[in-house]
């Protein structure tokens, strides 16, 4: 068995058991990515996140029939989805066909304010479900430095800004003060610590994967695999198993590079993934690679757990993980940051050809699209922009998508060969 | 020149009819921001979110800017980032973005990406991002603090003047008689929403003269009572559309209340000014966000017909409409959703507009 497949193993099963849980009457929060898992993790509090329980509704291929029932709702067609899938489903109300029957009502709400609709789509899920909204603010960097990678590691304090991450601060404290309220008991600042050093050590593991499977002279482990790898441990990060499976995830990626296995052993252009998962149709990352021996070696899944999670501690561990959520989304969106970073990771994967997936209803994760398209191209990527979106395939027209990749493969590949 | 073409000519040209004072030109994006602080340094302060009126058939196209603003972008900003490319703001001193606006941040990152990679020439205004974050808790005050003091340093680089306190309690007064002139208009009518925003690109002192002498617009007095809801909406197409149709006796979309509303001029200090323009719960981003939809639901109250329409680019306020409908019908009124309305709309979307206005009134 493969770590991917262990840790689908694991997910389905841990899947299971939350449910059972939330079932019987646990607690749970129901909460954004870019929020502070981390306190929802070590004060014991299960947690489902909008953003994956987006991806299982959409990978049971739900997602067009809750968006069409949407603009029945009176929502307009142009609202952001991949945020707003599950509130969808949660007012349509039929839980028979929804994953897990249906999530019952959250003992509390997390979001953070990074794009406008966040504040929205959190206030009706709380009107919906009677669960209190915790909303943290988020004021932007005022002058974003473009080598984001670098200082955020640990000259954090002055990238992020004093002031943003007091702010940060205060309000991870009143969300750790409804924590405890929530569960009757104390938050435990020595077992945080304890657990932030275990998240970092668990990233710097990715970080170093990420170096390999850069240098690797082929890629060893399709983007499709190295997914689950990452998320699903990203997800539990600091537990004992995804500690324990991030090194298999490491050793399985040495012995593959030691022993040359390639994806595709004809390797002869690589490709980059940016964008969220295409989360409905993951089979198209492996569609050119008997025809074009074209491979995707990158999505930002893996060197994000790095650099966006490796946050210095410097003995104050909560404001170490202020740094890490205060600006999380908004590098991977935002120019410059977007831009600069893609070309780093651009030129350390070796990349040819970027496959750029533009939502254009998800406008916050589009925003910076064009600056990276041409920051990629004077780098020398070719670069094909794709409209659709995570999580709802009613525009994906996976055959002329096909199609443009393919021609672009075909024009790389007549400069290169 | 007559007040009513003062009014209308400053409505027309808007940033680019204003002259730059000795004391520095200062443009400003979005709502929050504190005016008469920044004018306390002598400055002059002008809207630069809506662009001239007729940008919209000769404003530039600047190519470079073409090919980096995404066809998804708020048109507010689309058309500033071209403006800007093109050296309409060269003269101003500064140019303020405030975040909680929808389109303010896109603007201010986008062109201080572009001057940064050279796709616009260094020259021009400095750009400041003015973080005020909408909520009421103490955290939130604090921050805002920093944020106050974040630009005083700004003003102080930029303009060689620190804000001071007798210009401060001058240019307050100065809104306190603005608003009191303001408070004549009637809340509805082209003419009344020409009249009231033409003080964004006037000095306090000039829209008060001009608006004192004004014969207060006609508007209906009988008829439905009308509010308009939605995303920002900077020419008085809604409310011609409402002529004939009813009165409008409330217009809670961005650039249909009075700016200077949110504060009480008499004495106030900055902090404190900061303060109320925090706790604006019209504010998009207002925390907790049911202050917002609280808001919202008492900006129309007692309204027998309630219009909503958004720019096809909105995020957030569609989230509001299927609630505000129910809230509506439920009181007995009526609800209209126009759906999408273009930035600029042409007589097509108009004439539609009037026919379901009518329909929705038969």
């Amino acid at each position: 068995m493969t770590c991917a497949a262990d840790a689908a193993a694991y997910q389905k099963a841990w899947v299971k058991d939350l449910r059972t849980r939330i079932a019987d009457g646990a607690s749970y929060a129901f909460v954004n990515a870019d929020t502070p898992h981390e306190l929802f993790h070590v004060m014991d509090v299960p947690i489902v996140t909008n953003q994956w329980w987006s991806a299982v509704i959409a990978a049971k291929q739900l997602a067009p029939s809750y968006f069409d029932r949407m603009e029945e709702m009176g929502f307009h067609p142009h609202l952001p989805r991949y945020s707003s899938l599950p509130l969808v489903a949660q007012i349509e109300g039929d839980t028979d066909r929804q994953p897990w029957g249906g999530l019952p009502a959250p003992a509390l709400l997390c979001a953070r304010a990074s794009s406008d609709e966040h504040p929205r789509i959190f206030q009706r899920w709380s009107e919906l479900t009677g669960a209190p909204l915790h909303l943290l603010s988020a004021p932007a960097v005022p002058d974003p430095a473009p080598d984001w990678w670098h200082r955020a590691r640990t000259d954090w304090e002055a990238f992020y800004g004093t002031a943003r991450l007091d702010l940060m601060v205060a309000e991870m404290e009143e969300l750790i003060a409804a924590l405890e309220t929530l569960t009757g008991r104390r938050f435990d600042a020595a077992a945080f610590a304890a657990y932030m050093a275990r998240i970092d050590a668990q990233e710097r593991l990715f970080d170093k994967v990420s170096a390999m499977i850069a240098d690797a002279p082929k890629v060893p482990m399709r983007i499709s695999e190295q997914m689950p790898n990452v998320m699903i441990p990203q997800w539990h990060r600091g537990s004992d198993w995804a500690m324990a499976h991030v090194q298999a995830f490491h050793d399985e990626v040495v012995d593959r590079i030691r022993s040359g296995h390639a994806v595709c052993p004809d390797e002869r252009i690589r490709m980059m993934w940016i964008g969220a998962g295409l989360w409905f149709d993951t089979g198209f990352y492996a569609a050119f690679e008997d025809s074009h021996g074209a491979v995707f070696a990158w999505s930002m899944y893996l060197p994000f757990a790095a650099d966006g999670y490796i946050r210095a501690d410097h003995g104050d561990p909560l404001r170490a993980l202020a740094a890490r959520v205060s600006a999380m989304n908004e590098q991977l969106h935002q120019p410059p940051w977007v831009n600069e970073w893609l070309v780093r990771e651009a030129r350390r994967n070796r990349i040819d050809v970027a496959v750029m997936l533009v939502p254009e209803h998800d406008r916050f994760s589009g925003y910076g699209s064009h600056f990276a398209r041409e920051a990629l191209t004077a780098a020398g990527v070719r670069v094909v922009e794709i409209r659709s979106d995570m999580v709802d395939p009613r525009q994906w027209d996976r055959a002329a998508t096909e199609a443009r990749v393919r021609a672009a493969l075909d024009e790389v590949a007549g400069r290169t060969g | 020149m007559t007040d009513a073409s003062a009014l209308e000519r400053a409505f027309a040209t808007r940033a680019d009819g204003v002259p730059a004072p000795a004391g520095g030109l200062v443009g400003v994006f979005g709502s929050g921001v504190p005016l008469p602080l920044i004018e306390a340094t002598g400055a002059r302060c002008v809207d630069i979110k809506a662009p001239p009126l007729d940008d919209a058939g000769t404003g530039a196209t600047v190519p470079a800017v073409a090919a980096l603003v995404e066809d998804f972008m708020d048109p507010f900003a689309a058309r500033f980032l071209h403006r800007f490319a093109a050296g309409a703001f060269d003269r101003f001193a500064l140019l303020i973005f405030a975040r909680d606006d929808v389109a303010a941040l896109s603007a201010y990152q986008y062109a201080r990406e572009m001057r940064r990679l050279g796709h616009v020439p260094s020259r021009g205004p400095a750009l400041h991002l003015w973080n005020l974050t909408h909520g009421l808790s103490a955290a939130i005050a604090r921050f805002n603090r920093s944020e106050l003091a974040r630009l005083t340093d700004r003003l102080q680089a930029v303009l060689g003047a620190r804000p001071d306190p007798d210009r401060f309690a001058a240019a307050l007064e100065a809104d306190r008689q603005r608003a009191a002139a303001l408070a004549a208009l009637p809340p509805g009518g082209a003419e009344s929403f020409t009249a009231r925003n033409a003080g964004r690109w006037m000095t306090a002192d000039d829209h008060c003269a001009a608006l004192k002498d004004l014969p207060v617009p006609a508007a209906p007095t009988e008829g439905p009572r009308i509010a308009l809801v939605g995303t920002a909406c900077d020419i008085p197409v809604l409310h011609d559309l409402c002529t004939g149709a009813g009165r409008i006796v409330a217009d809670c979309q961005e650039y249909g209340p009075d700016p200077g509303s949110l504060w009480t001029p008499d004495e106030i200090t900055p902090e404190a000014l900061i303060d109320a323009l925090a706790a604006d719960p019209l504010a998009l981003r207002a925390t907790p966000p049911h202050r917002f939809t609280d808001a919202l639901r008492k900006g129309i109250a007692g309204a027998d017909l309630v219009i909503s329409s958004v720019a096809p680019t909105d995020d957030a306020f569609g989230w509001e409409v299927p609630l505000l409908r129910r809230a509506v019908e439920g009181r007995g009124g009526r609800f209209l959703d126009l759906g999408f309305r273009p930035f600029r709309p042409d007589a097509a979307w108009c004439a539609e507009a009037r026919q379901r206005m009518a329909e929705t009134l038969a």
